[in-house]
Protein backbone atom coordinates (compact mmCIF):
# COMPACT_ATOMS: atom_id res chain seq x y z
CA UNK A 1 0.00 0.00 0.00
CA UNK A 2 2.45 2.52 -1.38
CA UNK A 3 0.06 5.55 -1.36
CA UNK A 4 -1.66 5.19 1.90
CA UNK A 5 -2.79 8.90 2.80
CA UNK A 6 -2.72 10.20 -0.56
CA UNK A 7 -5.79 12.25 -2.05
CA UNK A 8 -5.41 11.99 -6.14
CA UNK A 9 -7.78 13.04 -8.66
CA UNK A 10 -8.29 11.74 -11.98
CA UNK A 11 -9.52 13.32 -15.10
CA UNK A 12 -11.83 11.20 -17.56
CA UNK A 13 -12.53 8.43 -15.72
CA UNK A 14 -16.03 7.65 -15.89
CA UNK A 15 -16.17 5.07 -18.52
CA UNK A 16 -15.50 1.39 -17.43
CA UNK A 17 -13.23 0.70 -19.68
CA UNK A 18 -11.41 3.91 -19.37
CA UNK A 19 -7.60 4.41 -19.05
CA UNK A 20 -8.66 6.72 -16.37
CA UNK A 21 -10.27 4.32 -14.46
CA UNK A 22 -7.92 1.81 -14.93
CA UNK A 23 -5.65 4.79 -13.30
CA UNK A 24 -8.18 5.64 -10.56
CA UNK A 25 -8.98 1.65 -9.56
CA UNK A 26 -4.79 1.00 -9.55
CA UNK A 27 -4.30 4.01 -7.24
CA UNK A 28 -6.73 3.26 -4.37
CA UNK A 29 -5.35 -0.44 -4.76
CA UNK A 30 -2.09 1.29 -3.28
CA UNK A 31 -4.29 2.62 -0.47
CA UNK A 32 -4.72 6.33 -2.21
CA UNK A 33 -8.37 8.09 -1.58
CA UNK A 34 -9.69 9.29 -5.18
CA UNK A 35 -11.42 12.06 -6.99
CA UNK A 36 -12.45 10.50 -10.01
CA UNK A 37 -14.20 13.89 -13.04
CA UNK A 38 -15.59 13.36 -16.29
CA UNK A 39 -17.81 15.66 -18.50
CA UNK A 40 -19.90 13.45 -19.41
CA UNK A 41 -21.45 9.31 -18.24
CA UNK A 42 -22.30 11.42 -15.00
CA UNK A 43 -23.74 8.69 -13.50
CA UNK A 44 -21.06 6.35 -14.62
CA UNK A 45 -18.97 8.67 -12.97
CA UNK A 46 -21.20 8.12 -9.47
CA UNK A 47 -20.55 4.16 -10.31
CA UNK A 48 -16.92 4.83 -10.11
CA UNK A 49 -17.02 6.56 -6.73
CA UNK A 50 -19.22 4.33 -5.63
CA UNK A 51 -17.04 1.25 -6.57
CA UNK A 52 -13.78 3.19 -5.03
CA UNK A 53 -15.94 3.44 -1.39
CA UNK A 54 -16.15 -0.38 -1.87
CA UNK A 55 -12.45 -1.05 -1.58
CA UNK A 56 -12.63 1.05 1.61
CA UNK A 57 -11.19 4.28 0.43
CA UNK A 58 -12.75 7.94 0.59
CA UNK A 59 -13.67 8.97 -2.90
CA UNK A 60 -15.78 11.49 -4.72
CA UNK A 61 -17.57 12.04 -8.19
CA UNK A 62 -16.53 15.90 -9.87
CA UNK A 63 -18.19 16.58 -13.06
CA UNK A 64 -16.18 19.30 -15.30
CA UNK A 65 -15.01 20.07 -18.49
CA UNK A 66 -11.64 20.51 -18.28
CA UNK A 67 -11.27 22.55 -20.90
CA UNK A 68 -12.70 25.08 -19.13
CA UNK A 69 -10.29 26.64 -16.22
CA UNK A 70 -12.97 28.16 -14.11
CA UNK A 71 -14.22 24.74 -13.57
CA UNK A 72 -11.29 23.16 -13.34
CA UNK A 73 -10.68 25.50 -10.23
CA UNK A 74 -13.79 24.82 -8.76
CA UNK A 75 -12.92 21.07 -8.93
CA UNK A 76 -9.50 21.50 -7.22
CA UNK A 77 -11.31 23.53 -4.80
CA UNK A 78 -13.86 21.08 -4.06
CA UNK A 79 -11.16 18.47 -4.11
CA UNK A 80 -9.18 20.17 -1.20
CA UNK A 81 -12.83 21.03 1.27
CA UNK A 82 -13.73 17.38 0.73
CA UNK A 83 -10.26 15.58 0.84
CA UNK A 84 -8.34 17.89 2.72
CA UNK A 85 -4.95 17.71 0.23
CA UNK A 86 -3.94 16.45 -3.07
CA UNK A 87 -1.16 14.74 -3.87
CA UNK A 88 -1.25 13.06 -7.23
CA UNK A 89 -2.85 14.51 -10.51
CA UNK A 90 -3.56 12.25 -13.22
CA UNK A 91 -4.45 14.71 -15.96
CA UNK A 92 -5.59 11.55 -18.76
CA UNK A 93 -8.18 13.25 -20.37
CA UNK A 94 -7.98 13.05 -23.71
CA UNK A 95 -10.02 12.88 -26.90
CA UNK A 96 -9.57 11.89 -30.41
CA UNK A 97 -10.50 12.02 -33.95
CA UNK A 98 -9.53 10.33 -37.40
CA UNK A 99 -8.95 12.86 -40.34
CA UNK A 100 -5.83 12.49 -42.25
CA UNK A 101 -4.25 16.07 -42.68
CA UNK A 102 -5.97 17.42 -46.18
CA UNK A 103 -9.46 16.13 -44.08
CA UNK A 104 -8.64 17.97 -40.99
CA UNK A 105 -11.60 20.31 -40.10
CA UNK A 106 -12.00 23.45 -38.67
CA UNK A 107 -14.14 21.91 -35.49
CA UNK A 108 -12.43 18.64 -34.72
CA UNK A 109 -8.62 21.07 -34.96
CA UNK A 110 -10.38 23.34 -32.49
CA UNK A 111 -11.98 20.28 -30.14
CA UNK A 112 -8.78 18.35 -29.87
CA UNK A 113 -6.44 21.35 -29.46
CA UNK A 114 -8.90 22.38 -26.47
CA UNK A 115 -8.80 18.74 -25.01
CA UNK A 116 -5.85 17.80 -25.02
CA UNK A 117 -3.73 20.81 -24.70
CA UNK A 118 -5.66 22.94 -23.09
CA UNK A 119 -7.19 20.52 -20.77
CA UNK A 120 -3.48 19.15 -19.79
CA UNK A 121 -2.79 23.27 -19.47
CA UNK A 122 -5.76 23.97 -17.15
CA UNK A 123 -5.40 20.63 -15.24
CA UNK A 124 -1.49 21.09 -14.46
CA UNK A 125 -2.07 24.56 -13.41
CA UNK A 126 -4.41 24.85 -11.08
CA UNK A 127 -2.84 21.28 -9.53
CA UNK A 128 0.21 23.05 -9.21
CA UNK A 129 -1.06 26.21 -7.62
CA UNK A 130 -2.39 24.03 -4.86
CA UNK A 131 0.70 21.68 -4.09
CA UNK A 132 2.97 25.16 -4.20
CA UNK A 133 0.55 26.27 -1.55
CA UNK A 134 0.15 22.72 0.27
CA UNK A 135 4.31 22.92 0.43
CA UNK A 136 4.88 19.13 0.39
CA UNK A 137 5.26 18.87 -3.20
CA UNK A 138 3.26 16.25 -5.38
CA UNK A 139 3.05 14.55 -8.19
CA UNK A 140 1.47 15.04 -11.58
CA UNK A 141 0.90 12.36 -14.58
CA UNK A 142 -0.47 13.16 -18.08
CA UNK A 143 -1.43 10.25 -19.93
CA UNK A 144 0.23 10.71 -23.54
CA UNK A 145 -0.12 8.17 -25.81
CA UNK A 146 2.32 5.67 -27.93
CA UNK A 147 1.90 9.00 -30.59
CA UNK A 148 4.11 10.81 -28.53
CA UNK A 149 6.42 8.87 -30.23
CA UNK A 150 5.29 7.47 -33.61
CA UNK A 151 2.79 9.26 -35.45
CA UNK A 152 0.09 8.14 -37.90
CA UNK A 153 -1.57 9.76 -40.93
CA UNK A 154 -4.35 9.06 -40.45
CA UNK A 155 -4.37 10.90 -36.93
CA UNK A 156 -1.97 14.14 -37.42
CA UNK A 157 -3.76 16.33 -34.76
CA UNK A 158 -4.09 14.00 -32.12
CA UNK A 159 -1.06 12.61 -32.36
CA UNK A 160 0.77 16.48 -32.71
CA UNK A 161 -0.71 16.70 -29.48
CA UNK A 162 0.93 13.74 -27.69
CA UNK A 163 3.82 14.39 -29.84
CA UNK A 164 3.66 18.39 -28.21
CA UNK A 165 3.89 16.80 -24.48
CA UNK A 166 7.43 15.94 -24.33
CA UNK A 167 8.04 19.28 -24.73
CA UNK A 168 5.20 20.68 -22.44
CA UNK A 169 5.94 17.97 -19.67
CA UNK A 170 9.59 18.65 -20.26
CA UNK A 171 9.03 22.88 -19.30
CA UNK A 172 6.89 22.14 -16.47
CA UNK A 173 9.58 19.58 -14.91
CA UNK A 174 11.79 22.29 -15.00
CA UNK A 175 9.76 25.14 -13.62
CA UNK A 176 7.50 23.32 -10.93
CA UNK A 177 11.44 21.40 -9.83
CA UNK A 178 11.83 24.26 -7.23
CA UNK A 179 8.55 22.97 -5.70
CA UNK A 180 9.24 19.09 -5.49
CA UNK A 181 6.46 18.71 -7.99
CA UNK A 182 7.53 15.92 -10.08
CA UNK A 183 5.90 15.92 -14.12
CA UNK A 184 6.25 12.70 -16.30
CA UNK A 185 3.98 11.17 -18.38
CA UNK A 186 2.63 7.52 -19.88
CA UNK A 187 2.50 6.54 -23.52
CA UNK A 188 -0.60 4.10 -23.87
CA UNK A 189 -0.69 1.87 -26.81
CA UNK A 190 -3.51 -0.21 -28.00
CA UNK A 191 -5.97 -0.31 -25.37
CA UNK A 192 -9.14 -1.21 -26.00
CA UNK A 193 -11.10 1.47 -24.18
CA UNK A 194 -14.48 3.52 -25.37
CA UNK A 195 -12.02 6.41 -26.89
CA UNK A 196 -11.18 3.79 -29.90
CA UNK A 197 -14.72 2.50 -30.47
CA UNK A 198 -14.72 4.24 -33.24
CA UNK A 199 -11.20 3.81 -34.73
CA UNK A 200 -11.51 2.90 -38.15
CA UNK A 201 -9.29 -0.02 -38.16
CA UNK A 202 -10.67 -1.44 -34.97
CA UNK A 203 -14.20 -2.43 -36.53
CA UNK A 204 -14.04 -6.23 -37.41
CA UNK A 205 -12.75 -9.35 -36.20
CA UNK A 206 -9.96 -9.29 -38.73
CA UNK A 207 -9.43 -5.60 -37.86
CA UNK A 208 -8.61 -6.53 -34.21
CA UNK A 209 -6.20 -9.42 -35.37
CA UNK A 210 -4.68 -7.25 -37.37
CA UNK A 211 -3.88 -5.02 -34.34
CA UNK A 212 -2.77 -7.73 -32.68
CA UNK A 213 -0.43 -8.45 -34.74
CA UNK A 214 0.94 -4.98 -35.28
CA UNK A 215 1.58 -5.30 -31.48
CA UNK A 216 5.23 -7.64 -30.52
CA UNK A 217 3.41 -8.86 -27.28
CA UNK A 218 0.27 -9.82 -29.46
CA UNK A 219 -2.18 -7.92 -27.81
CA UNK A 220 -4.08 -4.94 -26.04
CA UNK A 221 -2.81 -2.94 -23.20
CA UNK A 222 -5.43 -3.01 -20.50
CA UNK A 223 -6.31 0.11 -18.47
CA UNK A 224 -4.93 -1.11 -15.05
CA UNK A 225 -1.78 -1.66 -16.62
CA UNK A 226 -1.59 1.73 -17.69
CA UNK A 227 -2.62 2.57 -13.77
CA UNK A 228 0.40 0.88 -12.40
CA UNK A 229 2.72 3.04 -14.30
CA UNK A 230 1.21 6.10 -12.68
CA UNK A 231 1.38 4.02 -9.24
CA UNK A 232 5.04 3.85 -9.78
CA UNK A 233 5.32 7.31 -10.81
CA UNK A 234 3.18 8.67 -7.78
CA UNK A 235 5.07 6.40 -5.13
CA UNK A 236 7.84 7.25 -3.68
CA UNK A 237 9.68 4.65 -6.25
CA UNK A 238 9.10 7.67 -8.84
CA UNK A 239 10.56 10.69 -6.58
CA UNK A 240 13.47 11.54 -8.73
CA UNK A 241 12.19 10.94 -11.60
CA UNK A 242 11.05 14.11 -13.39
CA UNK A 243 9.84 14.73 -17.38
CA UNK A 244 10.10 11.36 -18.23
CA UNK A 245 7.89 9.21 -20.51
CA UNK A 246 7.21 6.00 -20.20
CA UNK A 247 5.84 3.81 -23.09
CA UNK A 248 3.02 0.98 -22.21
CA UNK A 249 2.57 -0.50 -25.75
CA UNK A 250 3.61 -4.16 -25.93
CA UNK A 251 6.33 -3.00 -27.92
CA UNK A 252 4.02 -1.19 -30.43
CA UNK A 253 5.99 1.67 -31.30
CA UNK A 254 9.10 -0.88 -32.27
CA UNK A 255 7.11 -2.88 -34.54
CA UNK A 256 4.58 -0.54 -36.39
CA UNK A 257 5.63 0.97 -39.96
CA UNK B 1 26.97 24.55 -56.17
CA UNK B 2 24.98 27.77 -56.80
CA UNK B 3 21.41 28.14 -55.20
CA UNK B 4 19.42 28.58 -58.72
CA UNK B 5 15.89 29.99 -58.11
CA UNK B 6 14.85 31.31 -61.38
CA UNK B 7 11.92 30.80 -63.01
CA UNK B 8 10.48 29.76 -58.90
CA UNK B 9 7.51 32.15 -57.48
CA UNK B 10 7.72 31.70 -53.55
CA UNK B 11 4.62 32.53 -50.70
CA UNK B 12 5.20 34.11 -47.43
CA UNK B 13 2.58 33.41 -45.13
CA UNK B 14 2.23 34.85 -42.09
CA UNK B 15 5.22 36.00 -40.17
CA UNK B 16 5.95 39.72 -39.48
CA UNK B 17 7.03 42.41 -42.31
CA UNK B 18 10.31 42.36 -40.68
CA UNK B 19 10.92 38.62 -41.09
CA UNK B 20 9.36 38.30 -44.40
CA UNK B 21 11.65 40.90 -45.55
CA UNK B 22 14.61 39.59 -45.07
CA UNK B 23 13.32 35.91 -46.28
CA UNK B 24 12.07 37.83 -49.56
CA UNK B 25 15.46 39.23 -49.97
CA UNK B 26 17.32 36.00 -49.34
CA UNK B 27 15.09 33.52 -52.33
CA UNK B 28 15.34 37.04 -54.76
CA UNK B 29 18.74 36.72 -54.44
CA UNK B 30 18.93 33.46 -55.47
CA UNK B 31 16.52 34.07 -58.66
CA UNK B 32 12.74 33.38 -57.10
CA UNK B 33 9.79 35.93 -57.48
CA UNK B 34 8.24 36.21 -54.05
CA UNK B 35 4.51 37.04 -53.22
CA UNK B 36 2.21 36.89 -50.19
CA UNK B 37 -0.89 35.34 -52.31
CA UNK B 38 -1.62 31.38 -53.15
CA UNK B 39 -2.79 32.10 -56.63
CA UNK B 40 -0.97 31.02 -60.07
CA UNK B 41 1.97 29.48 -60.25
CA UNK B 42 3.12 28.58 -56.51
CA UNK B 43 6.14 26.57 -56.81
CA UNK B 44 7.21 26.99 -52.81
CA UNK B 45 4.99 28.32 -49.67
CA UNK B 46 6.93 29.13 -46.93
CA UNK B 47 4.90 29.21 -43.62
CA UNK B 48 5.98 31.60 -40.24
CA UNK B 49 3.55 31.01 -37.56
CA UNK B 50 3.56 33.97 -34.66
CA UNK B 51 6.13 35.39 -32.63
CA UNK B 52 8.29 33.96 -30.33
CA UNK B 53 7.61 35.11 -26.71
CA UNK B 54 8.36 33.37 -23.42
CA UNK B 55 6.44 33.28 -20.09
CA UNK B 56 6.51 30.47 -17.41
CA UNK B 57 3.71 28.85 -17.62
CA UNK B 58 2.41 29.34 -14.50
CA UNK B 59 1.82 33.11 -15.39
CA UNK B 60 0.67 32.16 -18.82
CA UNK B 61 -3.32 33.09 -19.02
CA UNK B 62 -5.82 31.02 -21.20
CA UNK B 63 -5.23 34.09 -23.75
CA UNK B 64 -1.78 33.27 -24.29
CA UNK B 65 -2.59 29.75 -24.74
CA UNK B 66 -5.71 30.71 -27.28
CA UNK B 67 -3.44 32.97 -28.99
CA UNK B 68 -0.83 30.60 -29.81
CA UNK B 69 -3.06 27.63 -30.40
CA UNK B 70 -4.50 29.81 -32.62
CA UNK B 71 -1.71 31.43 -34.62
CA UNK B 72 0.79 28.40 -34.59
CA UNK B 73 -1.16 25.54 -35.39
CA UNK B 74 -4.80 26.15 -36.77
CA UNK B 75 -3.84 29.55 -39.05
CA UNK B 76 -0.98 27.57 -40.26
CA UNK B 77 -3.05 24.28 -40.78
CA UNK B 78 -5.30 26.48 -43.13
CA UNK B 79 -2.61 27.82 -44.68
CA UNK B 80 -0.86 24.72 -45.23
CA UNK B 81 -3.88 22.49 -46.61
CA UNK B 82 -5.03 25.96 -48.96
CA UNK B 83 -1.84 25.30 -50.34
CA UNK B 84 -1.38 22.04 -50.86
CA UNK B 85 -4.89 22.03 -52.41
CA UNK B 86 -3.23 24.67 -54.76
CA UNK B 87 -0.16 22.61 -55.73
CA UNK B 88 -2.24 19.69 -56.22
CA UNK B 89 -4.82 21.38 -58.50
CA UNK B 90 -1.30 22.67 -60.67
CA UNK B 91 -0.37 19.59 -61.04
CA UNK B 92 3.36 20.74 -60.04
CA UNK B 93 5.27 19.50 -58.06
CA UNK B 94 5.93 22.10 -54.92
CA UNK B 95 7.60 22.89 -52.15
CA UNK B 96 6.82 23.53 -48.38
CA UNK B 97 8.65 25.02 -45.16
CA UNK B 98 7.57 25.67 -41.83
CA UNK B 99 9.43 27.78 -39.74
CA UNK B 100 9.68 26.36 -36.07
CA UNK B 101 11.61 27.01 -32.94
CA UNK B 102 14.29 24.99 -31.10
CA UNK B 103 11.86 25.40 -28.41
CA UNK B 104 9.50 22.55 -30.07
CA UNK B 105 12.84 20.41 -30.19
CA UNK B 106 14.15 20.39 -25.94
CA UNK B 107 12.11 21.71 -23.21
CA UNK B 108 13.16 24.81 -22.51
CA UNK B 109 12.26 27.13 -19.52
CA UNK B 110 9.54 29.58 -20.08
CA UNK B 111 8.79 28.72 -23.56
CA UNK B 112 6.29 25.85 -22.69
CA UNK B 113 3.97 27.95 -25.04
CA UNK B 114 5.08 28.08 -27.85
CA UNK B 115 7.28 24.98 -27.58
CA UNK B 116 3.91 23.37 -27.27
CA UNK B 117 2.47 24.61 -29.92
CA UNK B 118 4.92 24.34 -32.53
CA UNK B 119 5.61 20.54 -31.76
CA UNK B 120 2.19 20.24 -32.60
CA UNK B 121 2.14 21.78 -35.93
CA UNK B 122 5.35 20.05 -36.44
CA UNK B 123 3.92 16.41 -36.54
CA UNK B 124 0.93 17.33 -38.59
CA UNK B 125 3.31 19.39 -41.27
CA UNK B 126 5.11 15.24 -41.00
CA UNK B 127 2.28 13.60 -41.61
CA UNK B 128 1.14 16.25 -44.24
CA UNK B 129 4.61 15.11 -45.91
CA UNK B 130 3.70 11.59 -46.21
CA UNK B 131 0.50 12.02 -47.49
CA UNK B 132 1.11 14.89 -50.01
CA UNK B 133 4.81 12.92 -50.80
CA UNK B 134 2.58 10.85 -54.10
CA UNK B 135 1.81 14.68 -55.59
CA UNK B 136 5.55 15.77 -55.46
CA UNK B 137 4.88 17.78 -52.32
CA UNK B 138 7.56 17.87 -50.03
CA UNK B 139 7.20 19.05 -46.67
CA UNK B 140 9.33 20.70 -44.23
CA UNK B 141 10.27 22.37 -41.03
CA UNK B 142 13.31 24.57 -39.90
CA UNK B 143 13.53 24.97 -36.23
CA UNK B 144 14.95 28.59 -35.68
CA UNK B 145 17.69 29.24 -32.85
CA UNK B 146 18.28 32.51 -31.23
CA UNK B 147 18.15 34.91 -33.87
CA UNK B 148 18.71 38.58 -33.97
CA UNK B 149 14.93 39.12 -34.40
CA UNK B 150 14.59 39.69 -30.48
CA UNK B 151 14.27 35.90 -28.78
CA UNK B 152 16.58 35.94 -25.76
CA UNK B 153 15.75 32.66 -23.73
CA UNK B 154 14.82 34.04 -19.94
CA UNK B 155 16.30 30.38 -18.91
CA UNK B 156 19.81 31.32 -19.81
CA UNK B 157 19.50 34.55 -17.09
CA UNK B 158 20.79 36.83 -19.48
CA UNK B 159 20.48 40.12 -20.57
CA UNK B 160 21.49 40.43 -24.06
CA UNK B 161 22.28 38.29 -27.35
CA UNK B 162 26.65 38.58 -26.85
CA UNK B 163 26.15 36.93 -23.76
CA UNK B 164 23.82 33.93 -25.29
CA UNK B 165 26.74 33.35 -27.48
CA UNK B 166 28.51 31.83 -24.82
CA UNK B 167 25.52 29.37 -25.08
CA UNK B 168 26.34 28.35 -28.92
CA UNK B 169 28.87 26.08 -29.90
CA UNK B 170 29.08 28.20 -33.52
CA UNK B 171 29.88 31.32 -30.95
CA UNK B 172 27.35 33.51 -32.26
CA UNK B 173 22.96 34.11 -32.61
CA UNK B 174 21.61 33.24 -36.12
CA UNK B 175 20.43 35.88 -38.11
CA UNK B 176 17.29 35.26 -40.38
CA UNK B 177 19.80 35.17 -43.85
CA UNK B 178 21.34 31.95 -41.61
CA UNK B 179 17.35 30.76 -42.26
CA UNK B 180 16.63 32.15 -45.31
CA UNK B 181 19.38 30.37 -46.82
CA UNK B 182 18.33 27.19 -46.06
CA UNK B 183 14.81 28.02 -47.18
CA UNK B 184 16.45 28.49 -50.66
CA UNK B 185 18.31 25.03 -50.29
CA UNK B 186 14.79 23.35 -49.42
CA UNK B 187 13.47 25.67 -52.52
CA UNK B 188 16.30 24.27 -54.67
CA UNK B 189 16.42 21.00 -56.92
CA UNK B 190 19.54 19.61 -54.96
CA UNK B 191 16.71 18.84 -51.77
CA UNK B 192 13.98 16.92 -54.06
CA UNK B 193 14.54 13.96 -51.69
CA UNK B 194 14.22 15.58 -48.62
CA UNK B 195 10.69 15.60 -46.84
CA UNK B 196 9.35 15.49 -43.16
CA UNK B 197 12.43 16.44 -42.21
CA UNK B 198 13.69 18.96 -39.05
CA UNK B 199 16.12 20.95 -39.79
CA UNK B 200 17.88 23.03 -36.42
CA UNK B 201 19.21 26.50 -37.89
CA UNK B 202 20.68 26.90 -34.74
CA UNK B 203 24.56 26.69 -34.30
CA UNK B 204 24.30 23.81 -32.34
CA UNK B 205 21.78 25.53 -29.49
CA UNK B 206 20.28 22.58 -29.08
CA UNK B 207 23.33 20.30 -28.88
CA UNK B 208 23.95 21.80 -25.17
CA UNK B 209 21.75 21.88 -22.38
CA UNK B 210 21.33 25.67 -23.04
CA UNK B 211 17.61 25.01 -21.53
CA UNK B 212 19.26 24.42 -18.08
CA UNK B 213 21.54 27.11 -18.20
CA UNK B 214 24.78 25.34 -18.63
CA UNK B 215 26.92 27.05 -21.55
CA UNK B 216 29.03 24.50 -23.43
CA UNK B 217 32.72 24.48 -22.00
CA UNK B 218 35.19 25.93 -24.25
CA UNK B 219 39.35 25.78 -24.12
Amino acid sequence: MRLQGKVALVTGAAESRSIGWGIARALAEEGADVVVNDVALLDELDKRADDLRAQGRRALAIPADVTRADQVSTMIEQTITEMGRLDIVASNAGIVRWESFLDITPANLRAILNVNIKGNVNVCKAAAQHMIRQGQGGKIIITSSVQSDVNFPITPVYGGTKRAMHIFVGCLALELAPHNITVNHIGPGWVQSALNDPAPDQQTPEDIENQRRAVPLHRAGTAYEMGRAVVYLASSDGDYITGEYIRIDGGLALGKD
Amino acid sequence: MRIDLTGKVAALLGGSPALNDRLAGCLVASGAQVTQVIEGQVDVVVISPGRLTDKAFMDAEPDDWDSALSNNVEQSVYAMQTAARHMIAQRRSGRMIILSSVAALKPLANMSVVGTSLAVLQVIAQMAAVDLGPYGITVNIIAMGVTDESWIPRSLNVGSLTEVQRYIPLTRVGTIDDVGDVCCFLTSDQAQYITGAIIPVDGGYTLTKAGAGTPPKRE
